[in-house]
């Protein structure tokens, strides 16, 4: 029989591979790369052409050299449980796989930072940091699963981020490989480091500015307490109207969550998390601190939330009960399988009081659409996770479902909000960002992608829309008046 | 090689890939993931490539090695969010391969050997002893079972009052291996009152060949320990609340008894007893948690102060049974300091056979699992686990015990 190697492998590409990196760690028939076709938005799959698993930055390197001479396109690829496509194969490309790459390099805890290679599990990083009295803060849903190197990619956000922020402030340092096959630092271990902040940049870049092989994070003192509330409320409108009381007060929560009821009875069925399923909406508000910071915090909670049309508040008393509460939330996408053979899961942001017009739109869509969703969100800054069930197997399904999310995503721009709170743009929200900029937004966009990747090899097809899949969707912000300009190029 | 267009049990399997929305949640649990960083060396992996096959796409060699390679330890199933049954999904991958990929010789042939060999007990005895001579020519896996059995003679002490009947199935392995597991739980039951019958003919109950794929010789095994049990499932005197407690020491087997209920499920003729028997078993660790506060007074912790007490909980009492965490939870509700050490949910390596058949893997993760259990360290330490394979498979020079042989060796005399 012939090995599939020598008939895709014409150009001894796959050869080349196996030099760098040894038999075991290079995959290329399509029954093994099939494996690597998505991240967990499986609705886009793409086979690829040759997926490599690199250990260590040298070998990275080698790689990225060789696709750089070929002009092949390179997808990094972490865990894989990426929900916007960024992490999907170019057929013709090849798949970098960091997963290999997953040791903690340096946990200082005086200085308080752990230096990571980027397939670090980002709740490995906790783990470590535990026995210090420390923990890494950005805490998305996935963090037993997602890698650091693709949190810094997304950056990732989680319910603790209203009060300790995104991944973008809790990363201090990222060192990777541009397309040319250099290494490129940035960031640094002090406050305010000299020269130009590209860490912001690079922070959420999707794998299309540079490899990053090695991540230097912010560990903080672990709060000793901490409290869950669980408040039930009649109708979306009051729950929301709670959600802007608490913000408008001076308290910043650790964690300011909502579900509607969909959501809950999905989860209610398996976690057993105590939620109340007859309420229209719920909400989750922790607070974490000293003993005393943590009672009288939640005292003010709760009475804010009773004076705002909380029908019932639940406090956790022990710290098995408030984990049992938050693993109804850190489960919920998932607990849709169980209700539905598949999930779109959509990540719109819209200002705080626009959450319960937002909700009040997407009930109406479902009718419009027939096809049923359950919304969680992260409700401190109005970061909505809409999640659309359907059945990929009924005819027509899958494209109601995406029509409904571009319908979502529309009113959240009409609303003053954005395509994207976490998930990133990937190949999902594409045709969404060529509504929410400009031309000229976009031709920065590109032209900054040129400055680090002028062959465009990273990640290509992904994150920034070109024009001439703005204008063939019909959905380009820019009016008719306004010339095209013709000499944009096509990422 | 293609699976044929009618493949069994399709619809089932259809219906158990659909629950897995594809986060890759378990993988962060899956042993083999995380030794090698493979999406298909990971849950996620392993369902697509059963849900490959079928779609139809064509399978080889290469699809076998990556589901050989899976301990069955279900660690997954603890992870996963979506209720996903994996055990249920690589039960009919591994089935199907069976028939569409045959092995070369090297992988077959130990393979038959194992599954068969367990039907039959004397050749099994046989095999051991046998093995036990030529114990150096045999690869360096299999040395861990070839240990001459341990023995631990002990006097019943007669029932003070008669609870229920349990029937103690004796299972193959271990009456070879270590005698004394099965007999240090009957002793023990027989303290508490129990009416304790010990199923001697029943053989092994299939948990080995299911595990390779051999769903026939599984199924064959499985009736005979059915058949065994049989009289006393018909018996007038147990029934209703008096119905028959049946247990097996090795929790492996212990959820193979559980699984009986799915095989047979469709077959007429075995389902009621299969169904009976789901119904009927527990693992011992159910059945003596009922009885903390009587044990506690009749131990004696003296003889083992200063000994740190670490638990190993197999993964079939954990992610299988879903019994996570009670092993631990018994010892120090008895009044012991107990430790589970670093990730006590990871996978030791021995996974019922596999560590024959992927040694070296299961070599990494014994020592990773010693290491996190602190039985590297200096001073003595205990490991208690509730698995034969297991118990074996860790072991370095009898550290490593049944909780239940254990505990047993705790009562007081004459208690
Ligand atoms: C059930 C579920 C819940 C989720 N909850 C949240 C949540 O609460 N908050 C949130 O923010 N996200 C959430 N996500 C999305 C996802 O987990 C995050 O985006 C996460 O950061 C992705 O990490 P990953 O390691 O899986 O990256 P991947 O999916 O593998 O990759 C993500 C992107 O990063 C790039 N990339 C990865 N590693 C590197 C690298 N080393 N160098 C360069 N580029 C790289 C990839 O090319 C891709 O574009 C959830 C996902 C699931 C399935
Ligand atoms: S088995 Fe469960 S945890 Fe694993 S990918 Fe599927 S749904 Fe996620
Ligand atoms: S059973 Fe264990 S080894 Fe097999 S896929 Fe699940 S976690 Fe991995």
């Amino acid at each position: 029989m012939n090995d599939p190697a020598d008939m895709i492998d014409a150009e001894g590409l796959i050869e080349a591979m196996v030099e760098i990196v040894g038999p075991e760690w290079v995959l290329y028939d399509p029954e093994e790369t099939r494996a690597y076709a998505s991240d967990a938005l499986t609705a886009y799959r793409e086979i690829p052409r040759v997926v490599v698993l690199p250990n260590g930055e040298e070998e990275i390197v080698a790689i990225v050299n060789i696709c750089q001479q070929r002009q092949i396109p390179i997808v990094p690829r972490g865990a894989g449980t990426g929900l916007s496509g960024g992490a999907r194969p170019i057929r013709e490309g090849v798949v970098l796989s960091l997963a290999r790459m997953n040791r903690i390099l340096a946990l200082d805890p005086e200085a308080a930072i752990a230096i990571l290679e980027p397939g670090v599990r980002n709740l490995a990083i906790s783990e470590a940091a535990f026995p210090h009295g420390l923990f890494y803060a950005p805490d998305p849903s996935s963090q037993i699963a997602c890698t650091i190197g693709g949190n810094v990619n997304e950056n990732a956000g989680g319910v603790h981020c209203l009060k300790y922020g995104l991944t973008l402030h809790n990363v201090l340092q990222v060192r990777g490989i541009l397309s040319s096959g250099e290494v490129f630092e940035c960031g640094g271990q002090t406050p305010d480091s000299p020269g130009l902040d590209l860490l912001p940049l690079l922070i959420g870049s999707e794998g299309m500015l540079m490899i990053v092989t090695e991540v230097t994070v912010r560990l903080l003192p672990r709060p000793t307490h901490a409290k869950v509330v669980m408040a039930s409320f009649d109708s979306i409108e009051t729950c929301a109207h709670a959600v802007a009381a608490i913000i408008s007060s001076s308290l910043i929560p650790a964690g300011l969550e909502m579900m509607d009821q969909a959501a809950t009875r999905a989860v209610e069925d398996y976690v057993h998390a105590g939620y109340d399923c007859e309420a229209a909406a719920i909400l989750l508000v922790e607070s974490d601190g000293s003993k005393t910071e943590v009672d009288e915090e939640i005292a003010e909670i709760k009475e804010i939330l009773l004076l705002n049309g909380s029908r019932s508040l639940v406090v956790s008393e022990t710290e098995e009960e408030r984990q049992r509460i938050w693993s109804g939330r850190k489960n919920a996408f998932p607990a849709a399988g169980r209700v539905a053979p598949e999930y779109y899961c959509m990540d719109g942001t819209v200002p705080r009081r626009q959450m319960a017009p937002l909700l009040a739109h997407i009930a109406q869509l479902e009718k419009h659409y027939r096809l049923r969703c359950m919304n969680v969100f992260h409700a401190g800054d109005g970061n909505m996770h809409p999640l659309i069930l359907f059945d990929g197997k009924i005819m027509g399904e899958w494209a109601r479902a995406e029509a409904f999310g571009n319908a979502i995503l529309e009113k959240c721009i009409e609303l003053g909000g954005t395509v994207t709170g976490e998930h990133g743009v990937g190949v999902e929200k594409l045709d969404s960002l060529c509504l929410q900029f400009t031309d000229a937004e976009r031709e920065v966009f590109h032209a900054l992608k040129k400055v680090f990747d002028p062959l465009r090899i990273l990640n290509p097809d992904k994150g920034i829309p070109s024009l001439r899949r703005c204008v063939e969707h019909g959905r380009k912000r820019v009016d008719a008046q306004k010339r095209l300009p013709t000499n944009l190029e096509h990422f | 090689m293609k699976l044929e267009e009618k493949i069994p049990r399709r619809a089932e399997v259809e219906d158990l890939l659909a629950r897995c929305v594809q986060c890759g949640f378990c993988n962060a649990t899956c042993p083999t993931y995380l030794a090698t960083g493979l999406e298909l060396e990971g849950p996620r992996g392993r369902i697509g490539l059963i849900k490959s096959m079928v779609e139809g796409h064509a399978v080889s060699e290469k699809t076998q090695h990556h589901l050989d390679r899976c301990l069955t330890c279900l660690n997954c199933e603890t992870s996963c969010p979506s209720g996903v049954e994996y055990r249920r999904i690589i039960d009919i991958g591994r089935a199907w391969m069976k028939d569409c990929i045959p092995r070369g010789i090297g992988s077959h042939l130990p393979r038959v050997m194992l599954s068969k060999m367990m039907a039959h007990p004397i050749g099994l005895g046989l095999g051991f002893r046998v093995g036990r001579w030529f114990k150096y020519l045999l690869p360096s896996a299999f040395r861990p079972y070839l240990h001459p059995p341990r023995r631990l003679n002990l006097a019943l002490s007669p029932a003070t009052e008669t609870l229920r009947t349990v029937l103690l199935l004796q299972g193959c392995v271990q009456r070879h291996l270590a005698p004394a597991i099965n007999q240090a739980l009957s002793d023990v039951l027989v303290k508490l009152g129990y009416r304790v019958v010990e199923i001697r003919h029943a053989d092994c109950c299939g948990a080995v060949g299911h595990h390779l794929g051999d769903s026939e010789t599984a199924k064959a095994q499985a009736k005979k320990t059915m058949r065994a049990l049989h009289p006393y499932l018909l018996d007038p005197t147990l029934q209703g609340d008096q119905a028959p407690i049946i247990v097996m020491t090795s929790s492996a087997c212990g959820l193979m008894l559980k699984d009986f209920e799915a095989l047979y499920q469709e077959d007429l003729e075995m389902a009621e007893d299969a169904k009976r028997i789901h119904q009927c078993a527990l693992d011992p660790l159910e059945l003596i948690e009922r009885h903390v506060s009587a044990i506690r007074h009749r131990i004696d912790h003296a003889g083992i102060k200063g000994l740190s007490l670490k638990i190993h909980e197999p993964c079939t009492l954990q992610h299988g049974l879903k019994l996570k965490g009670r092993l631990a939870a018994l010892f120090s509700s008895l009044g012991f300091e107990v430790s589970q050490g670093v990730a006590p949910h990871l996978c030791c390596g021995a996974g019922g056979v596999y560590s024959l058949m992927n040694p070296e893997m299961a070599q990494s993760l014994r020592e990773e699992k010693r290491r996190h259990l602190g039985l590297e360290g200096q001073g003595d330490a205990i490991a208690l686990t509730s698995n034969i394979g297991c118990m074996l498979h860790l072991d370095s020079k009898g550290e490593v015990v049944h909780w239940i042989e254990f505990l047993q060796g705790l009562f007081k005399e004459g208690r």
